[in-house]
């Protein structure tokens, strides 16, 4: 069912695009750790596991909620989508940064979550996003862990390659 | 069945994908499989919901062939067909790859048509052979782009 939300460029708008405008300040500033490559990955994962999820359970069969204005796809939402980029990117540099031991994993993917919940619940009520058909935002909680897991996964599995390249040489 | 027949298709796409002579670095393939899975999904949404030009069906199981389909077949057979592309010097073999690749994402977009996967109210092999050549060109263009970053460099 198409549903029109607002037609003017308010509060969701501003929050997407404020978002994205900190998120690449903050990539851009920090001091590097990973090569170009390494961070492209790190920064479009968490776009294509963002948009998975999102073109999964927001459009028919499931439509568990709209992204923005309507229920059509539009700029801003894929601007909303960009903004998972730096998110994904700050989670896996600060877990670098601060040279995470295994066992605090799960207390670092976990912390992470709830500000992936909170971000998620201040957009909801800026009006970002529009739940249907019963949907709740602790719903997005199993799947902000497995995609913040993913993403830790990955890199340990880029760390482990890069090592064993290191130790061929 | 048409689960079965695309979890088929999406297991020899990952098993060729394994098996062929891979050109282009870890780094290189990953980021080419996240952005032509970007691509691919934006494609199918944006002509799905927007134009309507097609319409994936609401069937639970239809859905997860679909999904399958969209997610994890094109993308694969574009990162493929980028790893071919890059590996062959000659224009010929070139042409060759792509027109193969065309033809077997074509044949399998058809056949998504054909089992109910998508509905289509216009020209059906028109529409497919054109967003094709646009996700084959789009594909060839970021692994233009991808490759020409620099290694090791840090960002």
């Amino acid at each position: 069912m198409y549903i029109i939300y607002d037609r003017k460029f308010n509060s969701n708008e501003w929050f997407v695009i404020t978002s994205l405008i900190i998120g690449i300040i903050l990539v851009w500033k920090l001091p590097k750790r990973f090569s170009i490559k390494e961070s492209l990955v790190y920064l479009i994962y968490f776009v294509f596991v963002g948009m998975i999820f999102d073109h999964t359970i927001a459009i028919e069969p499931f439509d568990y909620y709209d992204v923005n204005d309507s229920s059509a796809y539009q700029l801003m939402d894929f601007l909303s989508y960009l903004t998972f980029g730096p998110f994904g990117y700050l989670y896996i540099y600060f877990y670098d940064f601060f040279k995470m031991k295994n066992r605090y994993n799960t207390f670092y993917i976990f912390l992470w979550t709830m500000s992936a919940l909170l971000m998620e619940y201040v957009a909801h009520a800026l009006g970002v996003y529009h739940y249907k058909n019963g949907y709740e935002i602790y719903y997005s909680f199993p799947i902000y862990l497995a995609m913040l897991s993913s993403l830790l996964y990955l890199y340990k599995l880029l760390n482990l390659k890069k090592a064993n390249e290191k130790s061929n040489l | 069945m048409a689960v079965g027949l695309f979890v088929f298709i999406a297991w020899v796409v990952i098993s060729v994908y394994f098996f062929v002579p891979i050109q282009l670095s870890t780094l290189d393939n990953l980021i080419l499989f996240f952005v032509f899975t970007i691509i691919s999904m934006n494609i199918f949404t944006i002509i799905d919901l927007n134009l309507n030009l097609i319409q994936h069906s609401n069937k639970k199981e239809m859905f997860v062939s679909f999904w399958i389909h969209r997610n994890i077949v094109i993308p694969l057979i574009l990162t493929i067909f980028v790893n071919f592309t890059d590996s062959f010097k000659s224009k010929v073999y070139k042409l060759i790859v792509s027109v193969s690749v065309f033809s077997i994402l074509l044949l399998i977009n058809l056949l998504a048509f054909r089992v109910g996967l998508m509905t289509c109210g216009s020209n059906l092999y028109l529409g497919s052979a054109i967003l094709i050549m646009v996700a084959m060109l789009l594909a060839f263009i970021t692994m233009k782009l991808v490759t020409k970053l620099p290694e090791g460099e840090s960002m």
